[in-house]
């Protein structure tokens, strides 16, 4: 029967939860590219989404919550989608206040695609995410929230078609909770494009005001999107507005870059990444097209230090993470990695109250029918000094992908006081080696066997991509 | 209505059919959901038409949340219609009604009696069917690239830089050219049809027909499937309107599914030539009659 696994959280270890319910120990779906946010006014609520479809094809696709801190979880589906949907949603990021409890998010809604601004009262409620407002020719919305003053202030980064050639936005709303709330799509790219800029546009705000975002500026391109060889030639840009993302009519130009006098410091330039159609068996079947992720000090007066990670290709290497720090406020940033990975994708970075900072990423490790996906949360207090838990390693060829993304574009760490709360996809056999931290299982699992089992706890499921939730105590 | 059309209409709308017995009003077995007047746990006696994550729940209780204003009592033996509602240490379902567990009222409901799951697909194929605008049985005789796309996509290798947008969302569109042995619904009796499809596997095209050649079966084909705001952002080379696509993974099915599929669409063309008899029909009544006495 099922055996279950998991470490305790005392002196700084960490939590490992395979998300999917017990009801649900059938399932198979690949339930990748997730992200997650914890509710800062309750922090034993936490909500997670994924390309997970409502189980019974409903008209509304499913967010993963937890009301005990992430120790068990269900699905409630109030995300809008079609009926008969076994999709669910598109690309999909939710976001709390931090404060009021209200639930913000940006989906690509099935069947249309439109970018779709979402709120919700109450996460765990049986009230749908009510849709705020609608567009299409959009891609990869990524959502960030902070209140102040009573006030939810929203952004939600995307790469809006219909901007081309400039396409990289934001979307902010000054006060969300408004019955109406009126979302400005501020077009942050200022330089010329090879048409687009790339899908990853990743806002994050300091309750002083200083709001930062960062995105891949397409320069150029060579090979071919539908043949799979295509590089994208790129810089990786950052911008800053002091004034929460609303100084008049041409917001997030206030960090300027000094070679050229645009608006967006130019932290990398003219690099080079893959963006893939598929995946494939050298990539773990993971599609690449790059990664991205900032995080600013949340503490007092220090909204001037800045983590990024970007990723790119140099030789010998399928995707490289890079992660560089700013304490001037992105004037000048570090003058080499502070951290780097090779054969790394989906970084994602969060910064505590304390100050320290967390890497979430993920690598492809060994050479043939070897491949396998180790998740790493690696932490540092002073940018040289990292430390590291795997959380999760397994072979990269179990199970075959049903689509793509096989992971997702992203994974998600956010920080809530000192603790670390993050969600990443992973083959999900019951295996204690592939847990070296430890697991804990909803859904039926046998670890001597190393086997899936359905509802009647005998039955063999096969493998499957999963979301995991983890908190790591600061 | 009659108990058969009655059943029909509810099994639409309904993605969960089992027969149960209700074990206890009042109730949960869902730390999340507390008890009200309206949640019930019943035992699973036998799972109709479900998806296949929930395919095996006969023997299990579940959480019902009964519809307003429907009223059981416990031991009744029932058939109940419901969609999903929460998924957590145990199923929490919605319910849009119930019936008798009558031997003809559960016959009714089980094309393959021991499949709940081909149960649903045959209803979501019989769905599709009174959608599609064009049914055919044939054969793939080859599969290209649309001559649009052939041509940006040429342009591009040329010159090391395309003019379209790339998105992971693409859907990369090719063609199938299908012969047709027989038309079985649509207008005129076409040799052969061409039909657009995804051949994307990311993940909002991936459950589309992936057609190739030699493919045999029936296709239900559609136009107007992408919705039309949707076009430009799926399209490297924009899609007509007029162009047939087959985008919904039940738009190809099995020969064996042919009869079903026949009778689905004489009787979506029936509801069509009598526009009277469908204003007079009475909408399926979601709602679940009280079964009272008549059901101890």
């Amino acid at each position: 029967m099922a055996r279950r696994r998991g470490s305790t959280l005392a002196g700084g270890q960490v939590l490992v939860v395979n998300m999917i319910p017990r009801s649900l120990s059938r399932e198979t779906n690949q339930d990748s590219e997730p992200s997650i946010t914890v509710n800062p006014a309750r922090p034993l609520e936490i909500v997670g989404s994924a390309f997970t479809g409502d189980p019974m094809g409903g008209a509304f696709a499913p967010i993963y919550i937890s009301s005990d801190g992430g120790n068990t979880w269900r699905l409630n589906s109030i995300v809008p989608s079609t009926a008969g949907s076994a999709l669910g949603t598109g690309d999909i990021s939710l976001a709390f206040g931090s404060t009021g409890h209200r639930l913000y998010g940006g989906i690509l809604r099935d069947p249309t695609f439109n970018f779709e601004t979402l709120r919700v009262a109450a996460a765990g409620g049986t009230t749908p995410m009510q849709t705020l407002g609608s567009r299409p020719d959009n891609d990869q919305p990524f959502t960030h929230a902070i209140s102040k003053s009573g006030r939810d202030r929203v952004y939600i980064g995307n790469n809006d078609f219909q901007a081309e050639p400039r396409t990289a936005t934001i979307d902010v709303s000054a006060n969300a909770r408004t019955a109406n709330p009126v979302f400005k799509s501020i077009r942050v790219e200022t330089r010329s494009t090879v048409g687009q800029d790339g899908p990853q546009i990743r806002p994050v705000a300091h309750r002083d005001g200083t709001v930062y975002a960062a995105y891949y500026g397409w320069r150029a391109e060579s090979g071919s999107f539908p043949g799979n060889t295509l590089i994208v030639t790129t810089d990786v840009v950052v911008v800053r507005d002091d004034t929460g993302g609303m100084s008049g009519a041409t917001p997030f130009r206030d960090l300027v870059d000094p070679s050229d006098g645009q608006p967006g410091r130019l932290v990398a330039r003219n690099i080079r990444i893959p963006f893939n159609r598929n995946g494939s068996p050298a990539t773990g079947q993971q599609r690449l097209g790059g990664t991205l992720s900032v995080a600013v000090d949340r503490r007092a007066n220090q909204s001037g230090t800045v983590y990024l990670a970007w990723g790119d290709q140099p030789p010998q290497s399928m995707l490289t993470i890079h992660v560089r720090r700013s304490t001037d406020k992105g004037v000048t940033w570090s003058p080499s990695d502070l951290f780097t990975a090779a054969n790394a994708t989906n970084a994602a970075l969060a910064i505590n109250n304390a100050g320290v900072v967390g890497l979430l990423y993920q690598q492809l490790t060994g050479a043939g029918a070897s491949r396998r996906w180790v998740t790493h949360f690696r932490r540092t207090s002073d940018g040289a000094n990292w430390d590291d838990l795997v959380l999760s390693t397994a072979p990269a060829n179990v199970p075959a992908k049903t689509f793509d993304p096989y992971l997702g574009d992203y994974d998600h760490l956010v920080a809530v006081g000192n603790d670390f709360y993050g969600i990443f996809s992973a083959n999900n056999t019951p295996d204690q080696a592939n847990f070296p931290n430890g697991v804990v299982y909803q859904r039926n699992a046998d670890f001597v066997t190393q086997r899936l089992l359905a509802l009647d706890g005998t039955t063999p499921v096969p493998p499957s991509i999963d979301p995991f939730f983890f908190k790591v105590k600061g | 209505m009659t108990p058969t059309s009655r059943s029909a209409a509810l099994a639409e709308h309904a993605r969960f059919v089992f027969q149960g017995t209700v074990k206890n009003v009042k109730a949960t077995t869902l730390k999340s959901v507390p008890a009200s007047d309206r949640t019930i746990v019943v035992r699973v006696d036998r799972v109709i038409q479900s998806p296949e994550a929930l395919s095996d729940y006969a023997g299990h209780d579940v959480t019902v949340r009964l519809a307003q204003g429907e009223r059981v009592q416990s031991g009744q033996a029932l058939i109940f219609y419901t969609n999903g509602w929460v998924f957590g240490e145990s199923l929490a379902v919605q319910s849009i009604g119930h019936e008798q567990a009558t031997p003809s009222n559960v016959a009714a409901m089980s094309a393959h009696p021991e499949d709940p799951v081909r149960n649903l697909h045959a209803a979501e194929a019989m769905a599709q069917a009174s959608r599609a605008d064009l049914i055919v049985t044939g054969r793939v005789s080859s599969v290209r690239i649309p001559v649009g796309e052939a041509r940006v996509r040429a342009r591009a290798m040329a010159t090391g830089r395309t003019t379209e947008r790339i998105s992971e969302h693409a859907p990369m569109w090719q063609e199938a050219v299908i012969d047709v042995d027989e038309t079985h619904k649509g207008r005129g009796r076409p040799k052969q049809v061409v039909v657009r499809f995804p051949s994307s596997t990311d993940v909002r095209w991936y459950q589309a027909p992936k057609f190739h050649a030699g493919q045999e079966g029936v296709f239900l084909l559609h136009k107007r499937q992408v919705p039309a705001a949707a076009v430009k952002t799926a399209s490297l080379a924009a899609l007509r309107p007029a162009e047939y696509t087959a985008l919904h993974p039940g738009d190809f099915q099995p020969l064996e599914q042919l009869p079903q599929i026949r009778l689905a669409a004489a009787s979506a063309a029936r509801r069509r030539a009598t526009p009277g008899v469908r204003k007079a029909a009475p909408r399926p009544r979601l709602k679940s009659r009280r079964t009272g006495k008549r059901g101890r």
